[in-house]
């Protein structure tokens, strides 16, 4: 990367236009990796631009690294190489969306809240309760494999992704799966895309099932003197019958940031006091359903944190495990 | 094949464990397909290592290698398309494991898919994909072929529900993929096996999950006066975001066909019945039966029927599970399809498939997972009339078209098999199967695990492989 890399920008450049590269040292430090900057930033509009770049790159010899909101480049050890960032965040649109099918397509780029915001319209969500919700992509989310707490009823995005299109490290668009919500044609290849963090391909399109908004939800929250009896009560729970949407323990002193940092509520109402002495490990499980069910869930849930040496216990109206912070 | 190879494979696994006789392998030329393939030898591995040292005569000879479970499968994926060795997986049958507590069992691939429910349910557990053939097939075939069955709808196919696979690469290597805990580090390789088809690895083990069985399970039976009526239940259930357990449909000539012969207590004199199920907690249950017989009402079901206990429960199942068996009595073949289509499009599609089997002059049955769009039409034929045949495969490549242009899939659950491969291109452009190809080459780099399958063996769609069977096979779909 010398000679080459002064051509660099402008070769980008005849690929995106000069406004969609990136080469003033300033900007770049925005996509910086562990204290590394790429020589540039390129902001691809569609996979026949990706393409290019991709291919220019590998007959370069240039590594590309593909971003989106960049919450998570820390993750995994420092690149070795890092020339070009593939700025996906362009690449922002909902494709199709078939709410009477519960299914959708999105490019990679697209953020969660914006698809969130769409899919309330027709009272339908993902449940992917992951970090950085406010800002996150979708590719970003699923090439880090990230999941949520939600996971403890919808499972993790591999459950519920049906299909995706990606660009390979040769130059070359191909896709895996479909739209359709059950299909068993050819190999799964998009499940190896989550969660590899890139380094197979370049995701540019992802089909998803989607799921109807809960009805109210509202979280038991249980304070245990010891790990060893709050786990109890998460065995408790799961041999039962009950099926909560969410199932956490933290520990004393998670517990008590979550009640002092209001970014970190979980809740419309904040935290009793006395549930997050900070001294104490928290056992919290969300559910939902009709009154009937609710009322169900608050008995059981009581009794069983009883009989598993619960200190305390309360109900937490309107728990909101799937939208952003703010 | 020759003389040498069956005497390694006798002296490795004994007497007993190699069939190589052509009146032995009469039996395993079938699956539940209508496809045909002799194998040249049939094996009864009983442990990892006897795995391991049949692929490794296999590489020896230069012997294709196909592993197989009950032989059900729909879609060609366990026969020996080119010969070779069928390593039949019904003598690795133990439960290695089970673990309450963390909901998972331990089994070896041949065990029978509905021995583990039934070996778990005392714990309240089960393992939750239940394709039809469940009684017979086993969870190593159900893992290749990443089945179904009606109750994947709200529970998820066998996908969803693998944790951790040990498997026997074409090299002879044996690798774990996956793990026991719900995650595990680096690429997904257990999520890129299941499903398969056979053509990456055999399968020594896997460990799945189990489910907890639910505390109240309420079936209904919605009876109709018109395909269409039914069809439009469904749009509107699934736009309504209810989802049922099962929601599965049968129209009036496949409802006569079953009565006849199961005597489920199916009404003959109706054009359709929806069987769904909700379940989940007792409250949550009765709710959701309510909700979902209103909408039956109100796209004018003449009747809801809520079975009263778990017998008139198990009555209507077993009508819907032996349905393909009660078709097997009225046509000497038939041909079962496996395509799916977004739910929207029900209602356009069932009017579809009856004009395209208007048209070829075919009666066309559908019994199929509608809450999935997961479509079965059947079509009765006699393989025997070549013309007819011919017609049979026009009018299934025309259904499959038509699924393919409402936005959909060639097989929901069945597999491509050696029966659909030639349909990959509807679906997939050239880039795309090379990847793919190359996937495979990666871990099969000599082709002579289960050969011939998934990926079209020539350019086009010209291709038939479909072949005439004598009599129409047992249990389906």
């Amino acid at each position: 990367m010398s000679t080459a890399s002064a051509t660099v920008p402008s070769r980008l450049a005849d690929i995106v236009g000069p406004s969609n590269v990136i080469s003033d040292p300033a900007q770049l430090a925005a996509f910086a990796i562990d204290d590394k900057n790429p020589f540039s930033v390129v902001r691809p509009p569609s996979t026949a631009e990706i393409i290019e770049i991709v291919k220019f790159a590998r007959k370069e010899k240039l590594a590309i690294i593909a971003t989106g909101a960049r919450t998570k480049l820390g993750i995994g050890l420092p690149p070795r190489q890092y020339d070009i960032a593939l700025d996906m965040t362009r690449l922002d649109r909902l494709v199709s969306y078939d709410p009477g099918d519960l299914t959708l397509s999105v490019e990679a780029g697209i953020p969660l809240h914006k698809l969130g915001a769409v899919l309330a319209e027709h009272r339908q969500f993902l449940p992917l309760a992951v970090p950085y919700l406010d800002q996150t992509t979708m590719g970003g989310t699923i090439a880090s494999g990230v999941d949520g707490p939600l996971r403890q009823l919808y499972g993790t995005a591999r459950d519920y992704l049906l299909g995706m299109e990606f660009v390979t490290g040769e130059g070359v668009a191909a896709k895996s799966g479909g739209r359709v919500v059950k299909n068993v044609t050819g190999y799964d290849i998009h499940k190896l895309m989550i969660g590899a963090l890139g380094t197979l391909g370049v995701i540019t399109r992802i089909n998803f099932k989607t799921f109807p908004t809960l009805s109210a939800s509202r979280a038991f929250i249980a304070t245990f003197q010891t790990v060893e009896r709050a786990c109890g009560m998460r065995n408790r729970v799961s041999q039962s019958h009950l099926g909560p949407l969410t199932m956490e323990i933290f520990s004393p002193g998670l517990a008590h940031l979550f009640s002092s940092e209001p970014a970190l509520r979980i809740a419309e109402t904040s935290i009793p006091e006395n549930v997050f002495p900070g001294t104490r490990w928290i056992f919290i499980s969300g559910f939902s359903g009709n009154q009937n069910t609710l009322t169900r869930y608050e008995t059981d849930l009581r009794k069983m944190a009883e009989e598993c040496g619960a200190v305390d216990a309360a109900i937490l109206e309107a728990f909101r495990p799937h939208r952003p912070s703010h | 094949m020759d003389f040498h190879s069956i005497n390694d494979l006798k002296k490795l696994l004994g007497a007993d464990a190699v069939l190589h006789r052509p009146e032995e392998l009469l039996l395993y030329e079938y699956d539940g397909s209508v496809e045909i393939a002799r194998p040249n030898c049939v094996v009864f591995p009983r442990n990892r290592k006897d795995v391991v040292g049949i692929v490794q005569i296999a590489n020896r000879y230069q012997l294709p290698i196909i592993g197989r479970g009950a032989g059900t499968g729909l879609s060609g994926g366990a026969l020996a398309r080119q010969g070779g060795i069928l390593i039949v997986f019904s003598r690795m049958n133990r439960i290695l494991e089970i673990d309450v507590e963390n909901q998972r069992a331990t089994v070896q691939p041949g065990v029978v898919n509905s021995d583990l429910s039934v070996a778990v349910a005392q714990s309240g557990l089960h393992f939750a994909p239940d394709p039809s053939s469940q009684k017979a097939s086993t969870i190593g075939g159900n893992v290749s072929e990443n089945s179904g069955g009606p109750h994947t709808l709200a529970y998820g196919v066998t996908t969803n529900h693998v944790h951790s696979l040990e498997v026997v690469l074409p090299t002879g290597e044996l690798v774990r993929l996956g793990s026991p805990a719900l995650d595990s580090p680096g690429y997904d390789l257990a999520g890129l096996f299941v499903g398969s088809e056979g053509t990456l690895a055999l399968i020594t083990e896997i460990t799945v999950k189990l489910t907890r069985l639910p505390e109240s399970v309420k079936t209904l039976l919605a009876i109709f006066d018109t395909v269409d009526d039914a069809t439009e239940t469904v749009v509107d259930i699934t736009a309504r975001g209810i989802t049922p357990a099962a929601c599965e449909m049968l129209d009036g000539w496949t409802l006569r066909a079953v009565e006849a012969y199961v005597h489920a207590g199916f009404p003959v004199d109706c054009a359709a019945v929806l069987l769904l199920e909700v379940d989940g907690l007792r409250e949550a249950a009765e709710k959701h039966a309510e909700e979902v017989a209103d909408v039956c009402r109100l796209h004018h079901a003449r009747e809801v029927r809520v079975a009263r206990d778990a017998r008139e429960r198990d009555l209507l199942w077993k009508g819907r599970k032996n349905a393909f068996g009660a078709v097997g009595r009225l046509s000497p073949t038939y041909y079962v399809q496996d395509g799916v289509i977004p739910r929207t499009k029900l209602p356009q599609t069932l009017r579809r498939i009856n004009e395209i089997g208007e048209k070829y002059g075919f009666e066309i049955g559908n019994i199929f997972h509608a809450g999935d769009g997961n479509l079965h039409p059947i079509i009765l034929f006699d393989a025997r009339e070549e013309k007819q045949f011919q017609r049979a495969v026009a009018t299934a490549d025309e259904i499959i078209g038509f699924c393919i242009e409402m936005g959909g899939s060639i097989t929901g659950e069945h597999g491509v098999g050696m029966e659909k491969d030639r349909l990959m291109p509807l679906l997939f452009t050239e880039d795309d199967m090379n990847l793919m190809r190359r996937v495979r080459d990666a871990y099969n780099p000599t082709g002579l695990l289960n050969p011939g399958k998934i990926f079209p063996t020539t350019k086009g769609c010209g291709e038939i492989h479909v072949r005439p069977l004598p009599l129409a096979g047992a249990s389906r779909a």
